[in-house]
């Protein structure tokens, strides 16, 4: 199991020595855990398009890791069992948002939301013209990118948060590169 | 833009990026670049979409997710109880099945007699002790199979095979051998 670099909590402590402490009853261990990898999760949601429910969608998939921490056997690492149970509860939370019609119409609008959240927070037309080509990515290019570029998981890793394999998780990185790339030179 | 034809190079690019390549690895990969202005300018690419990104993430608040956690050693993961729970039910059913099977045999023994099972098969049939054994144990849903799992759980072993219990009559089946701890349990003693 691969570790990320330590946080300013933790420090050097791995995941594991970290679970086994919380186990232990360290709760310190749990704050540990949640600062060095909540940030990741954070960017992951809102690559997803879930930036409006970013808090809530956050802590369930903590919870529901920490409930269930038995059940982690260290084949991948932490923070991708992390990420993979928090693209499940989106997925659920999506189909439970299909059955109910009159939520449809916010859905239609998340990607707008979702580009004007984005570009107000930067500053430089560079990084407008960035936030957009990231943002106009199909939404598993945009997970992929994401999850390749910023958090540097490999492409196995990618494969098992995502839901796909490690050779579609290439093609969609690939893709992704190439669309922000022709949107760029645009 | 063109992409370097490096596909291995364009790979790592990334992995510069984040600053997770070996001391080794690291310095090809420089190398590489310094002399490739298509890797040079997918590099900048990709330190520019890792800044917006970074900056465009909603902070969230770490305090209130860990005051929302389980405390690590009073969890009972849901994934250990429901394994618990089959488990159970696996070991009363052959519990139950082997009891069965020692009466089936037993009939062929005639030196065998069966205890008084009145006051048994009176207490099979009384649902107020929450287990109403009025059919075969297919016919128990899950609740009833749980309430016998939750009496099976307090005995510390399971019972040998041989017949020294109580032989309970269950209507429609043959008697079947319960050992006079589980009895004990199912009348609530």
């Amino acid at each position: 199991m691969t570790d990320p670099p330590g946080g300013r909590n933790g420090g050097d402590v791995s995941d594991a020595e970290l679970i086994r402490r919380w186990k232990g009853g360290d709760q310190r261990a749990a704050t540990a855990l949640v600062e060095r990898h909540l940030p990741a999760l954070a960017r992951f949601a809102v690559s997803c398009g879930a930036r409006d429910e970013i808090d809530e969608l956050v802590q369930d998939t903590f919870v529901r890791a920490f409930n269930s921490l038995d059940g982690f056997r260290g084949e991948s690492s932490f923070r991708t069992w992390l990420l993979t149970i928090e693209r499940r509860l989106l997925l659920d939370r999506r189909r439970a948002e299909k059955r109910r019609p009159d939520r449809v119409e916010i859905q239609e609008a998340d990607a707008a939301t979702q580009f004007d959240a984005l570009d107000g927070m930067v500053a430089d037309e560079s990084s407008k013209r960035m936030a957009k080509a990231v943002t106009r990515l199909s939404p598993t290019q945009k997970q992929v990118f994401t999850l390749r570029v910023v958090e540097g998981l490999s492409y196995k890793e990618i494969a098992e948060a995502v839901g796909t394999t490690e050779g579609a998780a290439r093609v969609h990185y690939h893709n992704a590169m190439r669309a922000v790339k022709e949107f760029l030179d645009d | 833009m063109i992409d370097c034809p490096n596909a291995e190079m364009r790979d790592r690019l990334p992995d510069l990026t984040n600053d997770s390549l070996s001391p080794d690895l690291r310095a090809i990969v420089v190398a590489h670049v310094a002399g490739c202005a298509e890797c040079a300018a997918e590099l900048e690419i990709l330190r520019l979409a890792r800044l917006v990104v970074l900056r465009g993430t909603p902070a969230v608040d770490v305090a209130a997710i860990v005051g929302a956690l389980p405390r690590g050693n009073n969890v009972r993961s849901i994934s250990t109880a429901r394994s618990l729970s089959s488990w159970r039910i696996a070991a009363a059913v052959t519990v139950l099945a082997a009891g069965a099977g020692s009466f089936a045999v037993m009939q062929n023994r005639s030196s065998l007699a069966p205890r008084d099972i009145s006051p048994i098969t009176t207490m099979v049939t009384d649902t107020s002790a929450g287990l109403a054994m009025t059919g075969s144990l297919a016919d128990l849903d899950e609740s009833e199979l749980q309430t016998l799992m939750d009496g099976l759980s307090k005995i510390d072993a399971l019972p040998s095979t041989e017949v020294d219990g109580t032989i309970v009559g269950v209507s429609g089946t043959p008697g079947v051998v319960l050992p006079d701890s589980i009895v004990r349990d199912l009348e609530g003693n």
